[in-house]
């Protein structure tokens, strides 16, 4: 994937390669936070934020200290502590700067850490052997991708709220199904690039 | 602030403690891992030349492969055909040289495709093999079946064997695309039809 | 030796089926009964091995930064099997592949490391390490099993059905994933009901 250009790879993590509908990252907050719109909104951008400098910093980590001294099987570790200390950071910062989304995100902010998108996005950007700009246009588009992901899923889950769905299948199973079609009419744009 | 650095102390002594742990892990498990890589690799080379016996390296792109003896054109046939990365005599049993099998990196529809090819020292292709790719699933993905191998084997390696869409006639030296992947197709065929330059160059 | 502890996570409290903990390794590597199994398999021994370390060491842990030093040490272990089944397990390690590191994320070991663990002794918590696990374990062979019948005509890579039967590729990927985790879950939910009438 090394050779693809920034046009192929934004459009392949955002659609074809959806990090939710197709690479199945990033599940849990797509099915726990997609209630209403706007909560899906807010989270989608945190997450854009957080994975596009997880992206950046876990990369840097990896070219200038895990290859240069072979330590490559410290990844894990490194990489999830990179992105513990990145929402940590963004945590203080949003108190300070925006009280009121940080609020509005309530306990959504630290449970990005355990947001399998945003290490399965650093790692990933390792296996493609990604340089810098692919490994920021990748970051962004999967980020992107995943915000679409949420925000259509939360139309659809406030409008299957107020169907009349049959009692076995209220709650998580008619979601499921919901996010099945949706998965579906993603297949779609595969061969788009 | 006292606090914070007592905590951050005792958080990176637990750090230290792990990557302690995780080293002699690694040392343990490094020749293990290592002996399976190499093992897979022989075995994708002997499924593209099932004569073969041995196998040895004389070219490669990975500068921090060593011991082995590239051949004297190694180096600059590395330079002129980048996606060419692995160039392997192949031995039979008595160690004669009956062939090549070489791994090159087309691009394909999402990045590379990684495949493998055996051929004799006559110019006839043995075997083809895709390792990894990232093409579609259902589409470019079918490289990898059987069938599709099966279409390389005994063509000529002129370095023009032709990606048709129709069938291929009897001594047609072609191959049929996949419906709906010919670039992953015309990708493979691109990595076979490197076996002419391989053979100018190291015969 | 408590037995509800054990039991727990197997029916009542299952993880993926209850809940609903741990859904990305679940969704993506159930498309074959083996690999589901496999991936209960090696979650369940960081699941014991992390729980059992943390309860050991809990007195040490100070309660601010317990969340990094939980992650430190479900990391470690993490390495340690994705390791040891890159060297001993190749195949294994091929067919989970991204999941395997990504077991550091499974909120299920983050949630059973504070819930469980950090407050109670050591043998205890091994074995409510073993109960969720297993519980987990069951649900991805079950998912698997259900994607594997229709999307590939085997189980556990036996086949089933004649050469003929052309195999619902559908339920093998993504999409499949959902509708049939929707399926069990709604089917779970009429067995409970039941239950309760």
């Amino acid at each position: 994937m090394e050779n693809a250009s920034i046009f192929v790879i934004v459009v392949s993590a955002i659609l074809v390669n959806n990090f939710v509908l197709s690479r199945f990252l990033g599940i849990c907050p797509f099915l726990g936070v997609s209630k209403k719109v706007d909560t899906a909104l807010g989270m989608g951008m945190a997450v854009t934020f957080v994975m596009t400098m997880a992206g950046i910093m876990t990369y840097i980590v990896n070219e200038l200290i895990l290859v240069r001294f072979h330590i490559e099987y410290l990844q894990t570790i490194a990489f999830i502590l990179v992105i513990a200390s990145l929402v940590q950071f963004v945590e203080i910062v949003l108190q300070k700067v925006s009280p009121a989304l940080y609020q509005a995100l309530g306990v959504f902010l630290p449970l990005i850490t355990t947001n399998c998108a945003v290490l399965g996005l650093a790692l990933l950007n390792i296996q493609f052997k990604f340089n810098l700009p692919q490994v920021i246009a990748h970051s962004v588009g999967a980020a992107l991708g995943f915000t679409l992901a949420i925000v259509l899923f939360a139309g659809i889950r406030e409008k299957t709220e107020l169907s009349d769905v049959p009692k076995p299948f209220k709650g998580f199973p008619i979601a499921l199904i919901s996010a099945s079609m949706m998965a579906m009419a993603f297949l779609g744009f595969t061969g788009l690039v | 602030m006292k606090d914070i650095f007592k905590l951050g102390i005792i958080l990176f002594l637990f750090c230290v403690v792990s990557a302690f742990a995780l080293g002699l892990t690694n040392e343990v498990t490094k020749d293990p891992i290592a002996e399976n890589v190499a093992e897979a690799n022989r075995q994708s080379r002997i499924a593209v030349f099932p004569d073969a016996t041995d196998f040895t390296l004389i070219a490669s792109a990975d500068e921090s492969v060593e011991g082995y003896e590239p051949h004297p054109n190694a180096a600059s046939f590395i330079k002129e055909n980048p996606i060419v990365s692995e160039v392997y005599l192949a031995l039979d049993a008595s160690n004669t040289p009956i062939g090549y099998v070489i791994k090159t990196l087309p691009n394909g529809y999402g990045g590379a495709v990684t495949t493998i090819i055996g051929f004799t020292m006559d110019g006839v292709i043995t075997g083809v093999r895709v390792a990894d790719h990232q093409e579609t699933p259902g589409l470019g993905a079918k490289a990898k079946t059987e069938d599709y191998y099966n279409q390389y084997n005994n063509l000529m390696a002129d370095g023009n064997i032709q990606v048709i869409k129709e069938d291929v006639k009897e001594g047609q030296n072609a191959i049929t695309a996949i419906t709906s992947a010919t670039i992953t197709s015309k990708a493979v065929t691109s990595g076979v039809n490197m076996s002419k330059a391989v053979l100018d160059a190291f015969k | 030796m408590k037995m509800k502890t054990l039991t727990n996570g197997i029916f009542k409290d299952n993880p993926i089926f209850v809940q609903l903990l741990g859904m990305c390794p679940t969704l993506a590597v159930t498309t074959s009964a083996t690999n589901g199994f496999a991936m209960g398999a090696a979650t369940t021994v960081v699941l014991v091995l992390a729980n059992f370390v943390i309860s050991l060491i809990r007195k040490l842990i100070p309660n601010k930064i317990r969340i990094p030093i939980f992650i430190v040490v479900i990391a470690t272990f993490v390495t340690m099997v994705g390791l040891f089944l890159k060297a001993y397990f190749p195949e294994i390690d091929k067919s989970l592949g991204l999941f395997i590191p990504l077991i550091v994320v499974n909120c299920l070991i983050l949630a059973r490391a504070e819930a469980f663990a950090f407050k109670n002794g050591p043998v205890e918590s091994m074995l409510d390490g073993v109960g969720m696990g297993l519980g987990f374990t069951l649900a991805l062979t079950i998912l698997g099993i259900v994607r594997e019948i229709p999307g590939e005509g085997s189980v556990f890579g036996i086949k089933l059905f004649p050469e003929a039967f052309e195999p619902a590729v559908i339920m093998i990927l993504p999409a499949g994933a959902f509708l049939a985790l929707g399926l069990l879950l709604a089917g779970n939910n009429v067995l409970k009901a039941r239950k309760h009438k």
